[in-house]
């Protein structure tokens, strides 16, 4: 499903500081992969990467057989919408967007034609069909993620790409939060890329890596 | 945040500045305008006691008084013949200033039947210095030429150039006679500048109407009024700039105040008390404030010598040592409009509120106060601010109602632009004004311009090619006979009368005594503090409508009284309807009469019209004057030989005098050209930051559209659409505006035809360039 084969990033400020260093990985089909790392070791980065919104210095990302690192800009757009949902550590809701409008976006950009039908029925799945046109500004911490991961299952990606997304929740809503995206990963088969510094949810995934001075490191 | 306002404020300071330096100018030049530091003039012959009153009020002040004449003549040389502003002058004038010549010779050096002229009359009449004019039928020599005169404002428009004469010259060939019209001065030089109160007791001791009284600092009244007329227009130019970088400013101040919101609470939380943090953030605007204006006014400081530069091509008052006078009393105005704001958004952030009507109110009446202080209209101030207030409502509600139709459309991009649009009320309506006043100005100006301008073009085929005026009584019928020989195409001779306004509904006219009064106060002081001329006919020209009661209709219920037909913006000004009984002195016979009729005269068809008409029949005795037109002159000589039969005549050449108006136009219009230019600059640097502004903060957005997978051609597609819609919007309904107003302005209140010019409406596009700003890096691609 995902091949990331020797692939390194860095960063110019007044001098180059690298990031990944030769960071490798594979990803099988529907598995749920756990990285861990510190503040600074450049999970983020990677996020970025595997989505395509940036390219590695050097080193191929492979995505079911598609060298997305090698692709155009325009191209990664297109296979990003169609193949992968982000959700976020800070939910990035549109302000002026409701819940409905939030999580049928994606549908929208791909020009599904029963975006209504689906959104709604995300929105139930997170338990939020009561709020459905509840703008975020309205909605707690807990309710904008469950809207987030409702608008990262709506389409059918491949991949999915979580970005700790508990960080801004307490523990108790963080827990509820993580369980619902698990059981909603598990139940449309998606493969789950979480990037955490939780261990104790790192191991409730089939893999963990740890990322440490830019080196992907399987530790389960 | 400042810079924002330090760009909306520079444009009301800065122009404020230029009109407040022209009034110095004035100010400054006062005594070199009227020459002394009192003059007393009269359209007619000041009845002596009236001059005795004045004498003995000034008594121990007077250190010496001139008498001037000052009349229109027609002047002849080389075959040409020409209007002449003929002037005497008895006594020491002027005590200030001087009039310069060529060769050094001075006004009181000149002889009988000799003349100081102005450069203008050598270009009219093809002569030189020691050259001959005949003028009332006697020769006048050139002895010199003025280089440099007192009594002259803006260098605007001069119908008749001056030339100076001695009065015993002027006597003895009979060109002052009963009923030519003479003005007279009286100026004084005084041992002190004649203060206020005295000036206001003076005033009310003179009963003659017909007497105007100027002192030295009030004399830029006189000279410009003309200019001050554009300064007047160009006020709503100074409301929108204000309008606009306010509209910028307190979009941008908000949403400061919005990210402040958890600092707010931090400070809470750490125990401050409210009204502390009240004094953080209403010193921070205080602060904002005045950093602003310091650099509003460094900025004017630096461009002074340019804008002096400017305002000297205009004067010819010596002005180069001046430098933009700050206007103090305008910018502590303006502060506190701004301040009122600042405390609004304040209040509302601190006390986690919305923005209600209410809480306007502070800036309203501040906005009131402001706008009263550029126009100084009791009614205008707070009608302006009244239609703003309303029309900012009716966006409020208005563009959403617009725009949600559009939310049907359900190509992805387009709704979701329309969604922003809907659901960012308070960007897009900021937005949305700036652009609405900027395309409105861009747009009313050229409106009401090309329309003026054109009326005086249009109709030149119909207009008269001569106006004659000073016919005398017994020069009625001999002219009537030349003209009929002579083939020579004129209107009907119209009678002229002097008289003055004595009462309205038995209640005696008298003229507010205070210089500073309100601008409809001014319009009513100078109706009633003049004599009128008055005319009869009981027929109507082709310039003239009846647009009240009838026109002297004898079945008219009128008790017996005298009917009297008024035009209708002078009733306006003296506060007359049909209906009401005015009271006229005519050489010293009162004649009551009963308004009948009120009219509207189109002007600009140059045919012999007056404020106050009288039916036939009732001033027929009374010594008069005529005036009459002339049309379809076959050639210039005929006019030449008429006034060789009738020496006494003036005639205005009419196709000059509106060269002359187009002239004095041009620059009026240069002025304000320059003033919107200032204008479309200040607004599209708003419009600027603003989009710039808006653009940072959608950036949280258009990075998650990214992660969505959308490129930066769909984003760009998706933004421009926001954009250019907005622009769309605010162009037609500015457009739209600006047509309806334009039209009321012109057609109704100037009663001249309304007209366009397509090329200004290219100007609309000018905010359009905004498109440049979305671009990769700025959409965070």
């Amino acid at each position: 499903m995902l091949k990331i084969s020797n692939i390194n990033k860095g960063f110019y400020n007044d001098i180059y500081t690298p990031i990944l260093q030769g960071a490798s990985l594979n990803v099988e089909a529907h598995q749920k992969v756990a990285i861990l790392g510190k503040s600074g070791s450049g999970k983020s980065t990677l996020l970025s990467l595997i989505s395509g919104i940036s390219t590695p210095e050097s080193g191929d990302i492979e995505i079911d057989q598609i060298v997305i690192s090698k692709l155009s800009e325009n191209e990664r757009a297109k296979f990003r919408a169609r193949n992968i949902s982000i959700i976020f550590q800070d939910y990035k809701l549109i302000d002026h967007l409701n819940a409905f409008e939030n999580v049928a976006l994606p549908l929208r950009l791909n020009g599904v034609l029963h975006y209504e039908k689906l959104a709604i029925e995300m929105l139930s799945k997170v338990g939020l069909s009561g709020r459905v046109h509840s703008f975020p500004d309205t909605l707690s911490g807990g309710e904008r993620q469950r809207v987030a991961i409702a608008r990262a299952l709506a389409l059918n990606t491949k991949i999915i790409l979580a970005d700790e997304p508990n960080a801004n929740l307490d523990i108790e809503t963080g827990h509820e939060v993580m369980g619902l995206l698990f059981d909603l990963v598990k139940e449309f088969n998606r493969t789950l890329i979480l990037v955490t510094h939780d261990k104790e949810l790192a191991s409730k995934c089939d893999v963990t890596y740890a990322l440490v001075k830019g080196v992907l490191e399987q530790s389960n | 945040m400042i810079l924002n306002l330090f760009i909306g404020v520079l444009m009301p300071v800065g122009l404020f500045s230029y009109k407040n330096t022209i009034n110095e100018i004035f100010q400054r030049g006062g005594q070199g305008i009227i020459g002394g530091d009192l003059k007393v003039s009269s359209r007619v012959r000041p009845k002596e006691e009236s001059l005795l009153v004045i004498d003995e009020y000034l008594k121990d002040e007077i250190v010496s008084k001139s008498e001037i004449k000052s009349m229109f003549s027609m002047g002849q040389a080389s075959g040409k013949v020409g209007m002449l502003n003929l002037m005497t002058v008895t006594g020491n004038y002027p005590y200030y200033g001087k009039v310069e010549t060529q060769k050094g010779i001075g006004l009181h050096d000149i002889k009988d039947f000799e003349i100081l002229v102005k450069p203008e009359v050598l270009l009219k009449f093809g002569v030189v210095a020691g050259d001959k004019i005949e003028i009332g039928g006697a020769l006048f020599t050139i002895v010199d030429i003025i280089t440099k005169d007192v009594n002259e404002g803006m260098q605007l428009a001069q119908m008749a150039p001056k030339v100076y004469v001695t009065q015993k010259a002027i006597k003895d060939i009979g060109l002052i006679s009963q009923g030519s019209t003479v003005f007279y001065s009286y100026v004084y030089r005084l041992k002190k500048e004649l203060g206020h109160d005295s000036y206001k007791s003076l005033k009310e001791q003179v009963l003659d109407s017909n007497i105007r009284l100027t002192r030295a600092s009030s004399a830029n009244d006189m000279f410009s009024r003309s200019l001050n007329i554009v300064f007047d227009f160009s006020q709503i130019i100074f409301l929108c700039g204000i309008l606009i970088s306010v509209s910028a400013f307190s979009y941008i101040y908000r949403y400061f105040l919005k990210k402040e919101s958890s600092n707010i609470l931090s400070y809470r939380i750490l125990g401050l008390e409210k009204k502390s943090i009240y004094l953080i953030y209403l010193l921070h605007g205080f602060l904002s404030l005045l950093l602003t204006f310091i650099m509003s006014y460094f900025v004017s400081y630096l461009v002074s010598p340019l804008a002096i530069s400017l305002l000297s091509k205009y004067s010819t008052v010596d002005i180069s040592g001046l430098t933009l006078s700050i206007p103090f009393g305008f910018l502590s105005i303006l502060s506190l409009f701004l301040f009122t704001i600042i405390i609004t958004f304040v209040h509302s952030t601190i006390e986690d509120k919305q923005i209600r009507l209410v809480y306007l109110v502070g800036p309203l009446i501040s906005l009131v106060l402001l706008v009263y202080y550029q126009t100084n209209s009791i009614t205008i101030a707070p009608s302006l601010v009244g239609f703003l207030l309303i029309l900012l409502l009716a966006f409020y509600y208005l563009i959403p109602l617009l725009i949600s139709p559009l939310l049907k459309i359900k190509q992805t991009f387009f709704n979701l632009a329309m969604l922003s649009l809907v659901r960012n009320k308070t960007t897009t309506i900021s937005k949305f004004y700036i652009l609405f006043i900027t395309f409105f100005v861009i747009n009313i100006v050229p409106i009401v311009f090309m329309s003026i301008s054109k009326d005086i073009e249009v109709g030149k085929g119909s207009r008269p090619d001569y106006f004659v005026f000073d016919i005398q009584e017994d020069q009625f019928e001999p002219l009537n006979q030349y003209l009929i020989d002579k083939e020579i195409q004129h209107s009907s001779v119209s009678p002229m009368i002097r008289g003055r306004l004595v009462s309205i509904n038995d209640e005696e006219v008298r003229a507010d005594a205070s210089e500073k009064s309100n601008f409809e106060e001014e319009q009513r002081n100078r109706a009633l503090n003049r004599g009128v001329n008055i005319s009869y006919d009981n027929t109507l020209n082709s310039a003239e409508r009846v647009i009240k009661g009838k026109y002297f209709s004898k079945s008219s219920n009128t008790d017996g009284i005298n009917e009297v037909s008024l035009e209708t913006r002078y009733a306006k000004r003296i506060g007359v309807e049909v209906g009401d009984k005015i009271t006229f002195e005519i050489f010293d016979i009162n004649f009551e009469t009963i308004v009948t009729s009120i009219r509207s005269v189109k002007w600009t068809s140059f045919l012999p019209n007056f404020f106050i008409v009288f039916e036939d029949g009732i001033l027929n005795d009374a010594p008069k004057t005529y005036l009459t037109t002339l049309s379809n002159v076959s050639s210039y000589s005929e006019i030449v030989k008429l006034v060789d039969h009738f020496k006494s005549l003036s005639i205005v050449d009419i196709k000059e005098m509106t060269g002359q108006a187009q002239k004095f136009l041009t620059i009026v219009e240069k002025i304000l050209i320059n003033m919107v230019i200032v204008f479309l600059i200040i607004s599209i640097l708003s419009f600027i930051t603003l989009t710039i502004f808006s653009i940072k903060i959608s950036q949280a957005d258009n990075q998650l559209l990214k992660y969505l997978g959308v490129s930066y051609e769909e984003l760009l597609k998706l933004r421009l659409f926001e954009f250019l819609f907005l622009c769309l919007i605010s162009t037609f309904l500015a457009l739209s505006l600006a047509f309806l107003l334009g039209y009321i302005i012109v057609e109704v209140f100037l009663g001249i035809s309304f007209s366009f010019s397509s090329i200004a409406l290219t100007l609309n596009l000018i905010p359009f360039v905004g498109v440049v700003f979305y671009n990769k890096k700025s959409l965070g691609y």
